[in-house]
């Protein structure tokens, strides 16, 4: 095959700029803007890259010029659209936003992990359930053409060709001018792969969002749940080997929702947060077995709930849960001005729990609201403060590597899951 | 399936095997070999004289590369190909773009054909890149560049990668790089000198230097002090006396528009680093003339297939297809890109003297409606058109040929921007007015040295400090701060010592931009620079 000389210095270029890409990338990782964006498509999201240039001398901008058209004098052809472009502005020192680079968001996991500190998802210890696989591990003398092993095959036969001292034999073949050294294989040259049943143990995940769905909620705080929890489901879904998502959502009674109206579907009713554990409760005897299933339970809402009573039970069935639920997570967006919110009922019980760590709770944006008395959201115009508290939302919520026992490596490092 | 080799079939379907299509010399279709030779000899005819095309038939992916590449199959390996490569492969695969044809200046010329266009497109293609190697062969300004200039290429390539190979690859990239951003500070007039040999220095030997005196016929001695007074004997001395010190110290008189050849003749660089500067000099002054004479050879060769495709017709072509396919070349009504630009000036000349609208009579007729209707039925437009094709680059054909009628004609107008202001209003585009006068001024800078600013060496030793300086002819466009100041950094680097530029801004106060190799450049005032 004739090799490109192209070839070399596009990937000089792709090399260039994917380190352009790591310093753009860590930067939009530490303000926590990435967490904003999420892939289009499928496995690949786009980070925009100021262009490169080659530099020289050239022009600034122009103030005036020749162009063609229609138009009376004084007439207004064009506007110039830049944000903060004023008549002290630098002419020309704006980086562009030139291309948009296409990145796995496996590779950005990878950088979020080492940034973010964020620890892999291990299963439940008591899970012993066991599946079998199928893996290509062995070798055999007969098999389909599909499964030829070529380069044990094609040793073979360079082997038997040293044995019967036929190696190096020149044959003329149609096509070329001289003869040339060949090899000849034969049928008994070949080897196959074979697969073998590999038993391992069962990992299956289970994600369960669940939202208050009161009017409150608004356009805002659904994107901002919907970046949250997309970024959560990612997460988690890189650990296991099949994971389902439930989408759950309550006013005053729960119900489970489809992904779209999970983030859309908004009520002006009352609010009633224990409908949902009792929701989860009765799913996870009926449907979603905690032998069978890790279950991740995460619940958005603005913390305010109908009764005090209703935070106590919502708090008590939640502790009936502790056994089946692998973690739960509970963010509180954007408003904790409330005295007997649901986060605070949460968190002053929290010692309660048998396992350390088990619920985690983390408001965003709303902790200095007391103070606050502006109805709005706190964040007009100031992005920067929203991208920080994003970001540590989401490493409270996952948990810090710091928690993480070192077994846990061991037990990835044997490739026991995935 | 038999193992034997008797079938050759095998060995006919190799290309297709390979998954590589970018194999040169696949054959030309079919269904051209009857109409190729047809535009050659209606080309020959209509007066073409070309260096031999030498077709080449590509798939995407193929002229992508050579595209990459400038057109040539072979360039010094650089990350910048790379980056056009995949502009050029991205926008094809978005449907942003496609490239019609390819045609560079060699000989013989090569001309590429993408396999995926239509039967329309390829034939007035190759119309178009007859007209361009026309063009590259008869036009003055590229008498003096090397038409064997692939072998050029690709020997740089080897000498390229053998430094890369003994100095390692980031070295030479830097280097590379620094060496593309001083690569428009040539002067093209250079092409036309001599190359000179410089001559080992000797400094021990002083030469003596006396002031030319006319001399005396015999018996006429008494005149000695008419015919070279002593007064201007003595200013004499006292200019060469100058003009020595002057040598000695190295203050240099003129100012010097070759920068990147006064850089490669007086930098301190190690030879090899020498040797890719002139190499890439040689490049720079090899794609200059197509800098310079960009829309005149577009519309040149525009004018070219419009005629043998619109006047002349193919067989088999259909005039919907050709005009589709130059709607898309041309743009809009008010397109105002190089190809259209060209042709529509090409296609006035060749209307003014068709109908004699030139010469004294003409220009001194008062009455509008003769002028108007002025037809002396001369026919020389195509002769005229061809003469300005070999005489003129873009700049000297709006000084000459962009009239008043043709300006009024293509509706042009001035534009002014208004700033914005502090309470929102953002900054407007107007159009200012339709003075002819000023239109071809700003036409002008536009075009003159391809668009860039002139830059010239005025002093290598600034200040007895080895400030390489450098200075602006501000003509009321300012430098580009970013752009300026990355810039002098690599001349900075390649000097191996400071630089300054001296420029105005705006409001025509006097700006300095002073750099050092291992500093940020500095903006500085005038008094700054004096204390430096």
């Amino acid at each position: 095959m004739t090799t490109k000389k192209i070839t070399g210095d596009h990937s000089r270029f792709r090399k260039i700029i994917s380190g352009k890409l790591n310093e753009r990338m860590s930067k939009f990782i530490k303000t926590g803007h990435i967490l904003k964006m999420r892939p289009n498509g499928k496995g690949k999201m786009s980070i925009p890259l100021p262009q490169i240039d080659q530099y020289n001398f050239r022009h600034g901008k122009m103030d005036e010029g020749a162009a063609r058209g229609p138009g009376k004098d004084g007439e207004t052809i064009d506007k110039e659209y830049e944000p903060g472009y004023g008549p002290g502005g630098k002419a020309g020192d704006q980086d562009k936003e030139g291309i948009l680079v296409d990145v796995e968001v496996e590779d950005v996991l990878q950088m979020m992990e080492q940034d973010l500190q964020l620890p892999r998802m291990k299963p439940k210890n008591s899970q012993t359930y066991e599946n079998t696989e199928i893996k290509y591990i062995d070798i055999s003398k007969t098999g389909p053409r599909s499964l030829i092993h070529r380069k044990r095959s094609i040793k073979q036969a360079i082997k038997r060709n040293i044995a019967q001292g036929t190696f190096g034999e020149k044959v003329l073949l149609p096509g070329f001018n001289s003869e040339i050294p060949i090899i000849k294989i034969n049928k008994e040259d070949f080897y196959y792969r074979q697969w073998e049943e590999v038993k391992v143990p069962r990992a299956n995940a289970l994600i369960v969002f669940g939202r208050d769905g009161s009017g409150s909620m608004d356009d805002f705080k659904c994107n901002l749940v919907s970046d949250l929890s997309w970024w959560i489901d990612t997460w988690i879904r890189r650990d296991y080997k099949k994971t389902e998502t439930l989408y759950l959502w309550h006013d005053t009674e729960a119900k489970e929702v489809s992904q779209h109206d999970f983030y859309h579907l908004r009520h002006g009713g009352g609010t009633k947060a224990s409908s949902i554990v009792n929701l989860l409760k009765k799913l996870i005897e009926i449907k979603y077995s905690p032998k069978m299933w890790n279950i991740y339970f995460f619940y958005f809402g603005d913390g305010d709930n109908w009764s005090q009573e209703d935070n106590k039970s919502f708090f008590d069935v939640l502790k009936e849960m502790e056994d089946n639920i692998n973690l739960f997570g509970m963010g509180q967006i954007l408003a904790d001005r409330y005295q007997g919110s649901l986060k605070s009922y949460v968190d002053s019980n929290i010692n309660y729990f048998k396992v350390k760590d088990f619920a985690r709770t983390v408001s965003i944006g709303g902790d200095k609201g007391d103070d606050d008395d502006d109805d709005g959201p706190f964040y007009e115009g100031d992005n920067s403060k929203l991208d920080e508290d994003m970001k540590k939302a989401i490493v409270k919520l996952l948990g810090n590597r710091s928690y993480e026992d070192t077994d846990t490596d061991l037990y990835y490092n044997n490739g026991a899951v995935l | 399936m038999k193992n034997d080799f008797t079938s050759t079939s095998i060995f006919d379907a190799s290309p297709l095997l390979f998954g590589d299509c970018t194999i040169p010399g696949v054959p030309v279709p079919k269904e051209y070999e009857e109409v190729i030779p047809l535009v050659y000899k209606a080309a020959k005819d209509f007066g073409l004289d070309y260096y031999e095309p030498d077709i080449q038939w590509m798939a995407f992916d193929g002229i992508s590369e050579i595209a990459a590449y400038g057109g040539f199959p072979q360039r010094y390996p650089h990350w910048r190909f790379g980056m056009a490569f995949e502009e050029l492969s991205k926008g094809y695969e978005f449907g942003m773009h496609r490239i019609f044809e390819m045609v560079i200046n060699t000989e013989p010329c090569v001309i590429y054909f993408l396999n995926s266009n239509t039967y329309t497109d390829n034939v007035t293609v190759l119309g178009h890149a007859l007209g361009h190697s026309h063009f590259f062969k008869n036009n003055v300004f590229f008498k003096n560049t090397n038409t064997k200039m692939m072998n050029e290429f690709g020997n740089n390539r080897t000498r390229i990668n053998k430094y890369i190979s003994r100095w390692g690859e980031d070295r030479i990239e830097s280097l590379i790089d620094d060496c593309h951003s001083i690569e428009t500070l040539i002067d093209p007039t250079k092409a036309w000198h001599r190359k000179e040999r410089k001559e080992p220095v000797i400094s021990d030997v002083r030469e003596y230097r006396f002031p030319r005196r006319i001399s005396v016929p015999d018996g006429h001695e008494y005149m000695e002090n008419w015919i070279n007074p002593p007064e201007w004997l003595e200013d004499e001395h006292q200019k060469i006396k100058e003009q020595e010190i002057a040598d000695y110290i190295g203050i240099v008189d003129m100012s010097e528009k070759d920068i990147m050849g006064y850089l490669r003749d007086n930098a301190p660089l190690k030879l090899w680093e020498q040797d890719i500067l002139s190499l890439l000099y040689d490049e720079a002054m090899y794609f200059q003339p197509q800098r310079q004479t960009k829309m005149i050879n577009e519309g040149f060769a525009s004018y070219t297939d419009f005629n043998l495709m619109a006047r002349l017709g193919m067989p088999k072509c259909s005039i919907w297809a050709y005009a589709d396919h130059k709607s898309k070349v041309l743009g809009g009504p008010y397109s105002e890109n190089p190809y259209k630009m060209g042709f529509e000036i090409l296609l006035d000349i060749e209307d003014r003297w068709n109908k004699g609208k030139f010469g004294r009579e003409y220009e001194s007729c008062k009455n509008l409606r003769d002028k108007e209707t002025w037809d002396k039925q001369l026919g020389l437009g195509r002769e005229k058109v061809f003469e300005v094709c070999e005489n003129y680059n873009d700049v000297t054909l709006i000084a000459e040929y962009f009239t008043p009628e043709l300006c009024k004609k293509l509706e042009y107008f001035n534009w002014k921007k208004t700033p914005s202001n502090e309470h929102g209003v953002s900054a407007e585009y107007k159009i200012a007015d339709r003075d002819f006068k000023k239109i071809k001024q700003n036409l002008i800078k536009r075009y003159l040295n391809g668009g860039l600013p002139f830059i010239s060496l005025v002093d290598p030793n600034g200040r007895g400090k080895g400030i390489l300086v450098l200075e602006h002819s501000w003509d009321g466009r300012t430098l580009n701060p970013k752009y300026s100041k990355e810039t002098m950094r690599s001349i900075a680097r390649i000097w191996k010592g400071p630089v300054a530029v001296l420029t105005k801004d705006k409001n025509e106060n006097d700006l300095i931009y002073y750099c050092t190799p291992d500093q940020d450049t500095k903006e500085l005032k005038r008094g700054e620079y004096q204390s430096l």
